[in-house]
């Protein structure tokens, strides 16, 4: 289990981490979330000792986080990097050993990593004549060589076309599937809702909202509740609502949880031909802003 | 992982991926051609071994002209054989020809094929002097063995001898020295650029020691540059020794051996200074701008060899400059190609630069390690050396 608690970093004026904490538990997929600048790399760096904390802990299965427990890590950096002349395969089973692995057995990872990521035929390519969803798979090779038991992803998505991103979540699942502990960030918030079962969400260096998906939302304040009527035109001002959105009939509100969807439904009727009604708890974006009054 | 381990696994990345780079093979065979140029060039101007000449008589002469011709090449420390030809005709053609180098015919007239005043003209000049002297306090009835007790003539030194000519060698050794290790010591640089521009730092440091990854880099490129030396040193000691093409003055092999430790502690020395220069910059554009302080050294050291070292390697200025660390490496072996650098003052510099390097090692470092995980910017020393402290232990 990895616990980051009460993590504190100012560069300057600028305050990173303001107390922030995580958590992720083996065989379970954390997605660690919140805009830009957030403060999601410093976290993650923080882990692998690569930013020095003015305050907080890093420790995995209760012990505080050293060299050691570090070569049973995978980590994949928000700004990708390998040596951009040395050859795929040589790269990659170079980390391995790196990591502790014999030559053998790097080289035998390397090869099945290579091939389950479809890059099999380019280990004797430089890395830099691959293209860049290659270079993010070799990346991703690179992290998972050594099948660590936390596999730590900084934007793993980003820059991946849809076929990209399904190998990708299929790779991570996979990972948690057999037990090891993943973590990854993202700054789409409701790109990745299918793909982790837990989340923590983080605004300016603070966790804004944590724990699993379901209870993220289902604990929300608000409910979307979104109404579809045949007639664009239609004036209806529900009460206790908050329009989010307004396109070609469809409307978006946010209304307080504990509100009555009969009641909204109803007085929607009366308002005009209603084609479409849903009354749901609200995604990780509206939580998100919720929580931050933006 | 220990710290060897991980150091081992940099070094040996760094010494194979470059040994198959263009850059490295292209320079290996322009050191070889460089060097075995000036070497060529030294041993054909400026050989420790006699000239030799082939010389012809023909006609009447001073009976006792082919002994003294004998007598006056050893005396000049030149080798010169001599053929009888039958006829001057004959002889003139040989020098025309250039099968010989200058001929005496008629016992009065000395042939060459140009009358510049070329060390044989003299031999023969003098020869024939001494054999028509003889000839004539022969017909005199005077016994030339007499004259030779006229009184010994003595020779009396200012200074003590000079040591065969080392000025090509240490010149040699100089700028090769220099080459070696700012060609390797920028190879650092670019590299640990190469590293943070790319971030792959992150991906390398994440599963091992900020200090692993400096010291293997550093120890890695060392060995492609010991690589390539030691194939220069034996290219040079084998032509010379094995197939006899040249004679090298007898400092060539002291002074070929001493350059591997020289630049072995000369190499340490830049390359972590190279080192920590490039990891305060985060772009390739800025590292040869970052890297200045260090490359003047570098080049001011050169210069300072090259203009009081090698013209008097045994003065007190020369002395004294040479025990300067970032001078040492490529001052000391200038003087032990002289060959007369005393053994104690050549120690009293290895520990000299030993102490500076531990010094330098550890400064540089400190700032490397500060400095090669910050994002942004050019960092200044001094950020580098504070942000150090903090991430102790890395």
């Amino acid at each position: 289990m990895l616990e980051l608690a009460g993590l504190a970093k100012r560069y300057g004026e600028v305050v990173a981490l303001d107390g922030a904490g995580v958590v992720a538990r083996p065989g379970r997929i954390v997605g660690f979330l919140g805009p830009n600048g957030a403060g999601k790399t410093t976290a993650m760096r923080s882990v692998f000792g690569l930013v020095a904390l003015d305050a907080g802990t890093v420790a995995w299965n209760g012990r505080q986080v050293d060299a050691a427990a570090r070569l049973r890590f995978g980590y994949m950096p928000e700004q990708r990097g390998l040596y951009p002349k040395m050859r795929v395969g040589a790269q990659v089973a170079w980390l391995g050993r790196l990591r502790g692995m014999s030559r053998t057995d790097a080289a035998r990872s390397t090869e099945a990593w290579l091939e389950r990521l479809g890059l099999d035929g380019r280990s004797n390519d430089r890395v830099e004549a691959l293209s860049h969803g290659n270079q993010q798979r070799a990346q991703l090779a690179a992290s998972l060589v050594h099948d660590p038991d936390l596999l730590v992803l900084d934007e793993p998505f980003s820059g991946l076309d849809p076929m990209g991103v399904d190998a990708m979540s299929e790779v991570i699942r996979g990972r948690a599937a057999e037990g090891a502990t993943v973590i990854f960030s993202s700054h789409q918030l409701d790109l990745v809702q299918d793909i982790c079962q837990d989340v923590a969400i983080i605004d300016r260096g603070r966790i804004v909202a944590a724990g699993t998906i379901d209870d993220v939302r289902g604990t929300a304040p608000s409910r979307r509740l979104e109404v579809s009527f045949t007639d664009p035109s239609v004036r209806w001002d529900p009460p206790n609502a908050r329009l989010i959105r307004d396109r070609n009939g469809l409307r978006i509100y946010m209304v307080p949880r504990d509100a009555d969807p009969a009641a909204y439904l109803t007085g929607a009727m009366a308002a005009g031909v209603v084609s479409g009604f849903a009354f749901e708890a609200p995604r990780l974006s509206e939580v998100f802003r919720e929580a931050v009054g933006r | 992982m220990n710290f060897l381990r991980s150091t081992y696994l940099v070094a040996w990345r760094e010494a194979t991926e470059r040994a198959r780079s263009r850059a490295y093979v292209v320079s290996t065979i322009f050191t070889v051609v460089l060097v075995g140029g000036l070497i060529a060039v030294v041993a054909l101007t400026d050989t420790g071994g006699p000239k030799s000449y082939t010389v012809g008589r023909a006609g009447v002469a001073p009976p006792a002209l082919a002994t003294s011709i004998a007598m006056v090449a050893t005396a000049s420390d030149v080798l010169v054989s001599q053929t009888e030809y039958s006829d001057a005709a004959a002889a003139r053609q040989a020098v025309a020809d250039g099968d010989i180098d200058a001929a005496i015919v008629a016992g009065d007239t000395i042939v060459v094929k140009h009358a510049d005043g070329s060390t044989i003209e003299a031999i023969l000049a003098t020869a024939l002097g001494q054999a028509r002297l003889v000839q004539q306090l022969d017909a005199l009835g005077v016994d030339p063995a007499t004259l030779t007790d006229a009184g010994a003539i003595s020779v009396v030194a200012t200074e003590p001898p000079k040591s065969d000519t080392g000025e090509g060698i240490a010149v040699t050794t100089v700028v090769l020295l220099f080459l070696v290790i700012t060609t390797y010591g920028q190879w650092v640089l670019m590299g640990v650029v190469e590293e943070k521009s790319t971030h792959v730092v992150e991906q390398v440091v994440s599963s091992t020691s900020v200090r692993s990854l400096l010291a293997g880099k550093v120890i890695g490129i060392a060995a492609l540059g010991l690589g390539q030396l030691v194939l220069l040193v034996v290219l040079v000691i084998g032509a010379g020794s094995v197939f006899d093409l040249f004679t090298l003055p007898s400092a060539t092999v002291p002074t070929a051996l001493w350059s591997i430790v020289w630049f072995l502690l000369g190499f340490a020395f830049y390359a972590v200074a190279y080192a920590a220069a490039a990891s305060l910059v985060s772009r390739s554009e800025d590292a040869q701008a970052g890297a200045m302080p260090v490359a003047l050294f570098g080049v001011a050291s050169y210069l300072v060899a090259l203009t009081f070292v090698v013209p008097d390697p045994e003065s007190t200025v020369s002395r004294v400059i040479s025990l300067l660390p970032p001078v040492a490496p490529i001052a000391y072996p200038a003087r032990i190609a002289f060959g007369d650098a005393p053994v104690w003052e050549i120690l009293a510099g290895v520990a000299l630069t030993i102490v500076a390097i531990v010094a330098v090692v550890r400064l540089a470092a400190r700032i490397y390690a500060g400095a090669i995980l910050s994002a942004g910017g050019r960092m200044k020393p001094r950020q580098a050396w504070r942000a150090s402290r903090e991430l102790a232990g890395r």
